[in-house]
């Protein structure tokens, strides 16, 4: 009986294997592309199969009925289709959908350079900023040795492409940001608020940039701030003109940020002879504070504030002669606030929710007094959401109040208050027409309460993908910008400046290896013109030029170096200018080259850059000519080197930097006198930096998290 | 009779399970033929995706989900010299099994260091960058490996050729490497699979990086 039964058994078991159905097809993308390796399986079975190399695959199940066959495969949407096994063969042609986040991945490059970890798009990274020889870990110092940017010594400001400095909009996590730079004066240089550390990210634009952002006439920098690390780390710097701290706590789903910064060059003035003859070095100091949560498995809300003070007191010449100095003092006092919310709503919709204020004053004096105080608050919110693989959808809108207070005395007082509320609302969509093809086109408009005046700007990019690595872009829109408040103390009936920008962009890259080339054409109108009785919006101008820009890290074993070369050609009719004239801000012709050698033996990063630039314009009142002077090419060669060790465990950076080590006389203009003297000759001088060279001793130190912890048998070094 | 109708209901029943297990060892052992025989990136996807056609069927085993995040993880690290998003998109994909494998065995030391392997793969992307970050997380995930089984070799294995690969200014290099790969000798020595289907991986590869030392 037993025997009957297991036999019947068996033989039930070898009929069900013999009974077996064949299942075939072929695997598509919906673009078209064969799909190998994806895993096809009957859902809760062992039977299934891989596609080959042409996207094919065949399995045998011995399964039977109503079954789910299910295509799983990296980037893609899992298939799941319902089949009936009866022992015909099942022939199928499956196409299987792009995951989104892949997709959204591709982007348009025109006019963008980015530095972060995330994007494909990498040109730059943090620690490139922070190792960059000649930047001394300025953010603007990094990005001025990119294609686009035009070098001016004397400001150590962004200017891009032919722009003047307050045509680049700088923005942390979307928010603006209206005074970027420490405050000065007097032809001391600027440099950046913000640490590069503070990012994970950042994006450069040149031209041609989204909808989302407006009130740039030329360029934005986007700068994005890291998420939560998980880590509880002390830092500590020592450096040859001050010292800082910071401390960062971290809690399961938030993070606390403290830091603090102190410099005084009156220690390194001492040593180092200086062209300025200075009553009181520069000191500065800022506290600053960040909070991070994580609302919700989606959900970041973000807090950051920052408050600063600068001061200093030098030489300077009285209108312009150099032969009469008189003690020129600057105290400047800077609040930043910013916060922002991003969630996923409704499941579709991704939700960006921001504030943002700054508070800068600014108090200068020699023969004059100078108070100046500029206020700014801004909301915005955008929604994008993702409409099926092909079609992402973004719109928002903003407010921007803001204010500018100024007095200045010189024997009479003259008071202006401007106050301006913007208001601006963006669409834009990002279409994929085909896997080679995206098309980016918005629209922006803006209303401001002070020009009373309304503006209707459209954006367009688009990018071909030619090949792996390779793409074409072009990219066209209009930008208005708010003249600037310093150009509106006679008055505000004025309307916005405006920019057209064109750019037809190519970049190849492939592993190791990076190059890319922009020619773009930018015309300005509606500039404003002081030079008349009233102010007017009958300036003009144009700039256009050629970028290009070569990255190699393979060639050279350790080594990393980049070229870029900007040729511009830019005229403007703006303020006093009385015609199309160069600006003095303009260089033709900018060359830099940046090279990193990464040394194992001896633990260190050396760090070369040289820069080019051809001479600047300067108005010489002696001339006939207006902007007519060309200051002689500006050469500078900076050196970094920076030393990797751990001390007690703690991971530590011994930094070493020198900048314009040949020491090359750079002079970024003239100034003259302001009144001729007996012969009729207006008095003339060269503006040059503070010093010759520039020489920076830093040791940054993290304790973090002991690289031991959970290796108590190995802290033995 | 009464008798004979439960042991024949016991005797199929048992039967069923038999034959339901014998299929899953005959799969399992055929798939890791497919994995031991795997040379190119594409070999070690196709034996992935066997591995995750059982894991799909066999929900209440992690060896499938196991075998087919370490496959995924190799072919991941064979391809990050030519194709760094694929890489990557692996390593993403090998960390979800793990997470699925960690559900069925919670406390299982070999599935922790798999998920170390796999944030060693994510670091690779960008080492200088990723580096201050994912360096104490490497460390951490396997020092809880170590703690649910002291006595898993690849533990030490993994963290000895991790601590060769860190620069030594970053807390890695030789002499932090040595310990931790001597101990990895001693524990493939003693080590006794659990299963005929357990994990027995990186002998090899400790013996060749304790030549590197000298």
């Amino acid at each position: 009986m037993k025997r009957i039964t297991f036999a019947a058994i068996l033989f039930c078991t070898a009929q069900i294997l013999s009974a077996q159905t064949q299942i075939e097809g072929l695997l598509l993308s919906t673009f078209g592309d064969t799909i190998i390796g994806a895993n096809v399986v009957l859902r809760g079975t062992y039977d299934g199969t891989s596609s080959d190399l042409k996207g094919r695959f065949t399995f045998n199940s011995s399964e039977k009925g109503a079954q789910v066959l299910q295509v799983t495969y990296i980037g893609f949407d899992t298939l799941s289709i319902p089949v009936n096994l009866n022992g015909q063969t099942i022939k199928l042609n499956l196409k299987l959908k792009a995951n989104i986040n892949q997709l959204s991945e591709t982007v348009i490059l025109a006019g963008t350079f980015e530095a972060g970890d995330s994007k494909k798009a990498v040109v730059l990274k943090p620690v490139d900023i922070a190792l960059t020889a000649g930047a001394v870990a300025d953010i603007t110092g990094a990005l001025l040795t990119l294609p686009g940017a035009v070098r001016n010594q004397e400001s150590g400001q962004l200017l891009v492409r032919g722009g003047s400095p307050g045509e680049t909009r700088t923005l942390i996590d979307g928010m603006y940001v209206q005074s970027p730079y420490n405050n000065t004066t007097g032809n001391m240089p600027a440099r950046n608020r913000f640490s590069p550390f503070m990012f994970k990210g950042m994006s450069f634009s040149s031209g041609g940039y989204s909808a989302e952002y407006g009130q740039a006439l030329s360029s934005t920098l986007q700068l994005n701030s890291s998420d939560l690390s998980g880590k509880n780390v002390t830092g500590l710097q020592l450096m040859s003109v001050g010292g800082g701290a910071t401390q960062q706590k971290s809690w399961k789903n938030s993070e606390l940020n403290l830091g603090g910064m102190y410099t005084n060059l009156k220690p390194y003035f001492g040593l180092v002879r200086q062209n300025f003859n200075w009553q009181q070095a520069p000191v500065s100091g800022n506290v600053e504070a960040g909070f991070k949560t994580k609302t919700s498995q989606t959900g970041m809300f973000k807090i950051y504030a920052t408050a600063a003070q600068n001061s200093f007191d030098l030489d300077a010449p009285l209108n312009g002669d150099d032969r009469n100095m008189a003690p020129l003092q600057l105290k400047g006092d800077n609040i930043y606030f910013n916060s922002s919310f991003k969630e996923i709503v409704g499941k579709t919709w991704a939700l960006f929710v921001g504030a943002a204020y700054s508070n800068n004053r600014d108090r200068i004096q020699q023969n004059f007094n100078l108070h100046r105080v500029q206020q700014s608050f801004q909301s915005r919110f955008t929604l994008t959401r993702e409409m099926g693989e092909r079609v992402k959808l973004k719109f928002g809108a903003e407010q921007l109040w803001s204010e500018f207070d100024e007095t200045f005395i010189q024997g009479e007082r003259f008071h202006t208050l401007r106050r301006d509320q913007n208001l601006a609302a963006f669409a834009e969509t990002d279409l994929t027409l085909s896997k080679k093809w995206l098309v980016r086109a918005g629209l922006r408009s803006e209303r401001s309460s002070m020009l009373q005046k309304a503006a209707l700007a459209p954006r367009f990019s688009t990018a071909l993908l030619l090949g792996k690595g390779e793409q074409l872009t072009f990219s066209a829109g209009r930008f208005y910008q708010n003249p600037d408040f310093t150009l509106l103390r006679r008055g505000t009936y004025v309307d916005f400046e405006q920019a057209d920008h064109f750019i037809l962009g190519y970049q190849k890259q492939v592993k190791g290896y990076l190059f890319r080339t922009e020619l773009y054409q930018k015309s300005y109108r509606s500039l404003v013109k002081t030079n008349a009785e009233l102010l007017n919006n009958l300036g003009s101008g144009y700039a256009r030029g050629l970028d290009l820009f070569w990255r190699d890290t393979k060639t050279i074993k350790n080594g990393d170096y980049y070229l870029t070369y900007s040729y511009l050609d830019t005229k403007r009719e703006q303020q006093d200018a009385p015609g199309l004239v160069m600006p003095t801000f303009a260089a033709k012709h900018n060359l830099s080259v940046v090279y990193k050698h990464w040394m194992p033996k001896v633990q260190s990063i050396l760090s070369a850059s040289y820069a080019f630039q051809s001479g600047r314009p300067y108005h010489d009142p002696n001339s006939k000519g207006f902007n007519t002077g060309r200051t002689q090419a500006f050469h500078d060669l900076s050196l970094t080197w920076a030393y990797l060790t751990n001390i007690r465990n703690n991971f530590t950076v011994v930094y070493l930097a020198a900048n314009n080590v040949p020491g090359f006389k750079q002079v970024s203009g003239y100034r003259f006198a302001q009144t001729p003297d007996a012969n009729g000759q207006f008095y003339g001088s060269p503006v040059l930096p503070p010093a010759k060279r520039f020489v920076f001793l830093g040791l940054i130190m993290t304790i973090g998290e002991k690289f031991s912890k959970n290796q108590d048998n190995n802290d033995d070094f | 009779m009464k008798k004979l109708v439960i042991t024949l209901t016991f005797a199929f029943l048992s039967l069923a399970t038999f034959a339901q297990s014998a299929k899953f060892q005959q799969a399992m052992g055929q798939a890791l033929g497919q994995m031991g025989a795997a040379k190119t990136a594409d070999d070690w996807k196709n034996a992935a995706n066997t591995f995750a056609r059982i894991a799909g069927a066999e929900t209440a085993e992690w060896l499938p989900q196991y075998y087919a995040a370490f496959s995924r993880l190799n072919a991941g690290y064979m391809l990050t010299q030519s194709n760094m998003a694929e890489a990557q998109a692996l390593a993403t994909a090998a960390l979800n099994e793990v997470k699925a494998g960690q559900k069925i065995a919670p406390q299982e030391s070999e599935l922790t260091v798999l998920e170390a392997f796999a944030y060693q793969l994510q670091l690779l992307e960008d080492p200088m960058g990723k580096g201050p970050a994912m360096m104490g997380q490497i460390y951490t995930t396997l020092g809880k490996a170590e703690a649910l089984n002291p006595q898993n070799p690849r533990v030490y294995c993994l963290r000895g050729n991790f601590s060769l690969n860190v620069p030594a200014f970053a807390g890695g290099g030789p002499e932090k490497a040595a310990p931790d790969l001597k101990k990895a000798l001693e524990a493939y020595a003693n080590f006794k699979p659990a299963s005929p289907f357990s994990p027995t991986w990186g002998k090899g590869m400790a013996e060749e990086l304790a030549t590197k030392l000298k």
